[in-house]
């Protein structure tokens, strides 16, 4: 341990030279007062799709507003969060304690949301949820501290299962990934769709991320006699599921009807011609006529040249929903940041999909949901029509606290 | 490394009593006295996110010793002690939030039922040896694994939240505070290794290192085998049973991830790069897997790569891991002097 002391002298040097550089970017900042929002995501993996397309809408909203919420910037400090709830949990921390946010953006995995909402709540940091769609996320794990920009599963679900009841299906079988947004959006539309006179002859699950083959469950829903496989699945599992449900030559026998994410438009490509003629619910498609829509759509287009999917409504929402909030504010992020997300809960505003309003449990309600049927367009690309639409259901109870 | 060395070179290894302490030891008290200071004084010098990380470090250091103690001084490599974390998180998530304990009470029924538990997994995955032994203890963690996953009752794969850390406000703290929860964690910690500590410095610890060395041996020499093997898996469990714990207070979460092949993959990796049957190397390895994955994770998305290489070149250079390659370095100075 003999250390010479010219060494010293040289380490001594550099640490000081290292920490006078540190403060002065310390300084540098708190000068500008930004406002840093973390955002996490799942960059990697089965969800890397509509990951990309959600960062892009969110993005997309900073700079509607210059980047700016009353003259304070706005930075985005980006983490990935792997669709793994531990690493959820320690990308959490690093912003905290790290990158000092002001506040958490994004993720996408509900198990990451279930994971985090304990730890948003403890460390009293605002966590504004972009999908996680879960019930539980504002039921059961509901907090002041906590908000969803997007919907609950039983809001789009169980109207979906009104809807195809109503249709004149009679018995269907349900396909999903074995995690909590899986049995949280297959659970509601089962509720809608049995409440409604339509019986769910068998549930099928598959294991989450950790399977590429879906034959045993297709052979089984194939077999079951039902009049159609409802599914949900998104990304990498829905290409998957998608092709094999073709291969097995399902498309004549059991339609597969889903939701947008399973037919989403980023998947088209990958699809190809399996994607025309097929049928499936959506909260947002590029057609819808409002300003609000409109407006994004040329906006999202003239800056990554394509049109948004569903993701990236969502991703916009997000953005959105938090620029309007710091806005109110002023700017700032208050003190007590209850009140940051007691703002965001009084907010109304006309987002692409429709009107976005919150309920008392800090969870965005669903306004509209779309029957889409994926056509070819007269210059021969694949593009949506709208065949039908209907309103979105409510929340499940379950939040025991009140804020 | 040291304490090996001179058991197989002692004439008398028959009549096995405490080991010397080697003179290396004097210069590894040398290393870790200031090291020690360090770690308590930490708080008050370095930013919340530094004592996150020495809190992560800490957690997987312990985890990693208790395979420690199976792998490194036993010579049995497990690939299922990630099952001992899990049961350790869902030992206390189930006892405060579906059957209402205290969490005195819960952690240390936990405690003894993971040392019954890894008893009876012990008494039939030590029957065998080697790569018999690594994929049976890799079934047995799956088997929970996959268990834990279905398993309504506690919420399958999304796992339990709410888990509560210890209540310290006799102390006048707060556990939620970072810097009260730090001191915590490096508490049990502590005593986690001094329990590990008096262990293989016992004479237990000797006949399990001489299990390692040469088992047809031990048993001719009258040891029971058998049971030591069982003890010394037993006590590994119940060890990975505590990083179990505080890993689930620390992020108020226990989920079935906790008890994946991977996590007991890393927590043997631990034990590799900061060097086998030293009792320290574990939280050497915890420190440095954890600081190199979060460094690199900050350069580069696709950090993974990069670990496996960093990991290779340990291998390939630092025989006996970090601490291995210091204290051949302690080695060459003590011979020149």
């Amino acid at each position: 341990m003999v250390v010479s002391f010219e060494g010293c002298t040289r380490i001594g040097l550099a640490v000081a030279i290292g920490i006078a550089t540190l403060s002065n970017v310390t300084v540098y900042a708190q000068e500008k007062r930004a406002i840093k929002i973390g955002l996490m995501l799942p960059y990697k993996g089965v969800y890397a799709l509509p990951t990309e397309s959600i960062d892009r809408g969110f993005q997309l909203a900073l700079e509607e507003f210059g980047n700016k919420a009353n003259g304070h910037p706005v930075e985005i400090v980006r983490a990935d969060d792997e669709l793994t709830p531990n690493v959820g949990v320690q990308k959490f921390n690093k912003f905290v304690q790290s990158d000092k946010v002001d506040l958490v953006a994004g993720v996408v995995g509900s198990n990451v949301g279930i994971a985090i909402s304990e730890l948003a709540d403890k460390n009293k940091m605002p966590m504004v949820f972009v999908n996680a769609f879960a019930d539980e996320i504002t039921g059961k794990f509901c907090s002041p501290y906590i908000a969803r920009t997007s919907f609950s599963a039983n809001a789009f679900e169980y109207a979906s299962g009104k809807y195809w009841a109503s249709k004149g299906i009679k018995t269907a079988v349900t396909m999903g990934p074995d995690y909590s947004a899986g049995r949280a959006f297959i659970g509601g539309f089962r509720r809608g769709f049995e409440d409604n006179g339509g019986k769910v002859i068998e549930e099928l699950w598959t294991p989450f991320q950790k399977t590429k083959d879906y034959s045993a469950a297709l052979t089984q829903a194939a077999n079951s006699g039902a009049q159609i496989i409802y599914a949900f699945y998104a990304g990498a599992e829905a290409i998957q599921v998608v092709k094999q449900h073709a291969d097995f030559g399902l498309r004549s026998k059991i339609p597969l009807i889903g939701d947008h994410w399973v037919y989403d438009e980023a998947l088209w490509p990958a699809l190809g011609d399996l994607a025309l003629n097929a049928q499936h619910v959506a909260t947002h498609y590029p057609g819808i006529q409002s300003e609000a829509n409109e407006k994004f759509v040329k906006a999202y287009a003239a800056r990554y040249k394509q049109t948004p999917d569903v993701s990236a409504e969502l991703g916009y929402d997000n953005g959105k929903a938090i620029m309007l909030t710091l806005e109110s504010l002023g700017g700032q992020m208050p003190e007590d940041r209850t009140k940051f997300i007691s703002t965001m809960r009084d907010l109304t505003f006309d987002a692409p999909r429709g009107k976005i309003k919150f309920n008392a449990q800090n969870s965005a309600l669903l306004e509209k949901v779309y029957v889409i049927e994926i056509v070819k367009g007269p210059d021969g690309t694949l593009q949506r029509k709208s065949l039908d639409e209907f309103p979105g259901a409510g929340d499940l109870p379950g939040c025991t606290k009140s804020f | 490394m040291s304490t090996d060395f001179i058991l197989t070179r002692d004439k008398r290894v028959g009549a096995l009593k405490r080991l010397p302490v080697p003179a290396l030891g004097r210069a590894y008290a040398a290393l870790f006295g200031p090291f020690a200071v360090l770690l308590c004084a930490l708080p008050f010098f370095a930013s919340g996110y530094v004592v996150t990380l020495a809190v992560e470090v800490m957690i997987a250091g312990v985890f990693a010793s208790g395979i420690n103690l199976l792998t490194g001084y036993t010579g049995l490599v497990s690939l299922g002690q990630a099952m001992f974390l899990g049961f350790g998180g869902y030992g206390i998530a189930i006892g405060t939030a579906l059957l209402g304990w205290p969490l005195w009470v819960s952690a240390p029924v936990t405690l003894v039922l993971v040392a019954v538990i890894a008893a009876a997994i012990g008494a039939i995955c030590t029957r065998t040896r080697g790569v018999e032994f690594l994929l049976i203890t890799l079934a047995f963690s799956q088997m929970f694994y996959g268990a834990a996953i279905k398993l309504r009752w506690t919420n399958g794969s999304d796992g339990m939240t709410g888990i509560p850390r210890p209540d310290l406000s006799l102390l006048g703290l707060n556990a939620d505070n970072p810097t009260a929860f730090y001191y915590y964690v490096l508490s049990v910690a502590a005593l986690a290794l001094l329990m590990l500590w008096r262990i293989v410095t016992s004479p237990f610890g000797s006949v399990l290192v001489g299990i390692r060395e040469n088992e047809r041996r031990m048993t001719s020499m009258g040891y029971a085998v058998a049971n030591y093997k069982i003890g010394s898996f037993a006590l590994a469990a119940v060890t990975c049973a505590v990083a179990g714990i505080l890993q689930s207070q620390y992020t108020y979460f226990v989920n079935p991830d906790a008890m994946s092949w991977q996590m007991s993959g890393e927590g043997v990796l631990m034990v590799i790069i900061g060097g086998a049957n030293v009792i320290l190397g574990p939280l050497v390895g915890a420190a440095v897997f954890v600081v190199v994955k979060q460094a690199l994770s900050m350069i580069t998305e696709e950090y993974n790569l990069f670990f496996g290489i960093f990991f290779m070149l340990v291998v390939a250079f630092f025989r006996g891991g970090v601490l291995g390659a210091i204290s051949k370095l302690i080695g060459k100075r003590h011979e020149r002097a």
